[in-house]
């Protein structure tokens, strides 16, 4: 699918247009799932990868994964589509299984993903791989960022031991934000 | 620094230290404050910087995931820090995302919202104002107010220690350049004082003492060894004009030594071209002498010959005319003998004559003497022998009686003056400066005193002093004046004149009287003793007392005369040398 940007921003507004015409729900969803579409990015800011994992080869794309149901549906596509993340192409791939899970730069945990949680933290916990989930209790259970909704607002929460286990550099400026959102209030 | 230029070294130097002293601390005060003052406001600046981009940094996150809440929270943490007033974090639209304190908008940089980033001190106020930067994209903006109380406050605190430093610093220089000025003002001055003491008292042998290694040392040094060589060379001169004296002496000793040789010189010159032309002259007289002696012996020789003639003939003559001469010269000397015998018998009769004249006066004398006494005896008796006889005697009796005794009296004037007399050849003569005036106007004073029945006038010349006898003179003047007296009684007027006068170079006294007067033809009998011109019953007298004056005259070696016209003027003169 070969469109001009004008076209897609067209297209991304009439479908905006559309869904929250269809239901206010809907809207409200999507426009949760384009904020946390978004969010991925920002995070990525805050954390480095190891070199091993070949993040500073500009040729191979940034790969995110979500695993599970899609809650995103084409927001994550649409908002990658032209963005780059650590000056690389970003693929998003869309799987089910564990083994699928390999090379992935950003694990996105669905919900749906629940009672598979444990194997597939498992299988992540010693990989350069940031677990993003955002269903409840998924902090607790070793997902390294898990964002919950506050008053309208996306926060996050961090899992130190799991960043610490993952190899992954997590900056002290998301760690620290993090720890505030902690303090005041912890998951909700 | 000619103000300094009227003080004493020792002030100098401390004016000295302390101006280099508290310049150089001043100097380093002021250039360590300006530093220190401007690393001050550079420190504040640059910490709050540092510390708006720190709190921007933490603020990044905030912003990119539009936190607001967090940033507030980041924010309240600037209350860790006082100086920090307000802050304000901008997001990147420029709108207002985070905000600390409070501050009213005059405090606010005016640029705030001009999207300018700056770092500055504006109106007593720290402004900074710096972009929020993560991973090379702009997420907004910090803005920082700080106060600069703390600044101004640290300021004062550091400006208050530094002139408490310096105060001490100066004081300690002060008390520090007294103590060190010393060590050059001390020997400058002891210098200084010997120098004065030099100039005042001219001793040279004074000489600093105490040298020290520096270049008053040197100074020292180089004084003493001055005033050494003034020394030297004051002995030197000493010595010199000493020695310059005495060549001068010398000199002058030698030019007056050389004057009277070249003097001597002169004269013997003199006296050589004297004698030289004496001697030319004596030559030339002598080479006429012998041309005359020439001449002369040829016409002695032609002389000779006549004269041999002549002798011959002359001889014979001469020989007849010897045999006379003989003849009468034997004759001659007969008379010789006869006169010489002669006069031999009037030396005997001289010499026995004189004998006889001193026995004679001791004859004189002797019974002068031895008649006084038998005399004044009879002249006594007889007076005696009229009292008692007295009433009963005749007329003719008293008359012989006073007959006696009148002759007694003579005789004894007689004999006196005849003492007088003798004694006048007696005695010394004791000369003395007499006063003749004195002398004459007592005698004619008591003259007349004595002879008041006479008309007597005096005239007395003034008299000059004469060098005499004054006993005998007196004697000589009584004589005379009283002989005038006696001999012009005749005259109605007697005028006696008493002068001197100069004849024939001698000082001349007279006695001028208008009296009797005398034949000039007995006039050479007058001095002679007992010789009288006129009778006793004419003018009474004893005949002596001219000759006393003769012989008193004649002793002092004087001369006595007289001149008289009979009854008109008679005048006695005499000399005393």
């Amino acid at each position: 699918m070969k469109l001009t940007n004008k076209n897609n921003s067209f297209i991304r507004i009439i479908l905006i247009i559309i869904l929250s015409v269809l239901s206010v729900n809907t809207y409200s969803q999507v426009q949760e799932y384009a904020v946390k579409a978004a969010l991925l990015e920002k995070f990525t800011l805050f954390i480095e990868w190891p070199k091993e994992s070949g993040i500073d080869n500009k040729s191979q794309p940034f790969i995110i994964s979500v695993i599970g149901d899609n809650p995103f549906g084409k927001v994550l596509d649409n908002t990658y589509k032209n963005q780059k993340i650590k000056g690389k192409e970003v693929q998003i791939n869309y799987i089910s299984e564990i083994h699928e899970i390999e090379a992935s730069h950003i694990l996105f945990i669905s919900s749906s993903e629940k009672n598979e949680l444990l194997n597939i933290i498992s299988y992540t916990k010693d990989k350069p791989i940031l677990t993003i989930g955002d269903t409840k209790g998924y902090y607790d259970k070793g997902v390294i960022l898990n964002l919950f909704k506050r008053k309208n607002k996306i926060n996050f929460i961090l899992n130190k031991e799991s960043a610490k286990n993952s190899n992954l550099y997590i900056s002290y400026l998301l760690n620290n934000l993090s720890e505030v959102i902690n303090k005041k209030g912890g998951e909700e | 620094m000619k103000f300094l230029n009227n003080y004493s070294i020792q002030k100098k130097l401390i004016v000295i230290i302390l101006m280099v002293a508290s310049i150089t601390i001043i100097g380093g005060f002021t250039i360590s404050s300006i530093l220190n003052i401007s690393d001050l406001f550079k420190e504040l600046k640059n910490k709050s910087i540092l510390q708006a981009s720190m709190v921007g940094d933490y603020c990044a996150p905030t912003l990119i995931f539009d936190d607001k809440r967090s940033a507030n929270e980041i924010l309240s943490k600037l209350e860790n820090n006082p100086e920090i007033l307000y802050s304000l974090v901008l997001n990147d639209s420029g709108m207002k995302f985070a905000e600390y304190g409070s501050a009213e908008d005059n405090y606010l940089h005016p640029n705030l919202y001009d999207s300018i980033n700056f770092a500055e001190y504006h109106n007593s106020y720290l402004h900074i104002r710096q972009p929020i930067i993560y991973q090379d994209i702009t997420y907004g903006t910090i803005y920082v107010l700080v106060s600069v109380d703390l600044l101004v406050q640290k300021i004062k605190d550091h400006l208050l220690t530094m002139l408490i430093i310096l105060i001490i610093s100066l004081v300690l220089a002060y008390l520090l350049a007294i103590n060190l000025q010393k060590s050059i003002s001390d020997p400058i001055l002891k210098i200084t004082s010997i120098a004065e003491n030099i100039s005042v008292k001219e001793d040279y042998s004074i000489r600093i003492k105490d040298i020290s290694n520096d270049e008053i040392g040197v100074l020292s040094t180089r004084f003493n060894e001055m005033l050494h060589k003034i020394e030297e060379r004051q002995n030197e001169r000493d010595k010199a004009e000493n020695a310059l004296r005495y060549s001068e002496k010398q000199l002058k000793e030698s030019i007056e030594h050389e004057k009277n040789n070249s003097y001597e010189l002169m004269l013997t010159n003199k006296k050589l071209e004297e004698a030289q032309y004496e001697s030319q002259k004596m030559l030339h007289d002598l080479k006429l002498e012998i041309k005359k002696r020439i001449k002369a012996e040829k016409r002695l020789s032609d002389h000779k010959l006549k004269l041999e003639e002549t002798v011959s003939e002359r001889t014979k003559s001469l020989e007849s005319e010897t045999k006379k001469l003989k003849v009468a010269q034997n004759v001659m000397l007969d008379l010789i003998n006869e006169k010489e015998e002669s006069r031999l018998h009037i030396e005997q009769a001289n010499k026995s004559l004189l004998e006889v004249n001193k026995e004679l006066e001791a004859f004189s004398y002797s019974v002068s003497h031895d008649l006084r006494a038998p005399v004044r005896a009879i002249e006594g008796f007889t007076i005696k022998l009229l009292k008692e006889i007295g009433k009963s005697t005749t007329d003719e009796e008293k008359r012989l009686v006073s007959i006696i005794t009148a002759n007694t009296s003579k005789m004894g004037k007689l004999i006196d003056d005849l003492l007088e007399f003798s004694r006048m050849n007696r005695g010394e003569l004791n000369k003395l400066n007499v006063d003749m005036k004195t002398i004459v106007t007592e005698i004619c004073n008591n003259i007349k005193e004595e002879n008041q029945d006479y008309n007597l006038e005096f005239v007395i010349d003034e008299l000059p002093v004469a060098n005499c006898d004054s006993r005998l003179i007196k004697q000589v003047w009584i004589n005379l004046i009283s002989n005038s007296a006696k001999f012009s009684k005749n005259k109605s007027l007697q005028k006696i004149h008493i002068g001197s006068d100069n004849i024939e170079g001698k000082t001349t006294f007279f006695v001028k009287d208008n009296g009797a007067g005398f034949n000039m033809e007995y006039s050479n009998k007058l001095f002679q003793v007992f010789q009288r011109l006129h009778t006793d019953a004419e003018f009474e007298g004893t005949g002596i007392g001219l000759a006393i004056v003769d012989r008193v005259i004649k002793r002092h070696g004087g001369r006595i005369w007289c001149s008289s016209k009979e009854n008109i003027e008679t005048i006695f003169y005499f000399t005393l040398t």
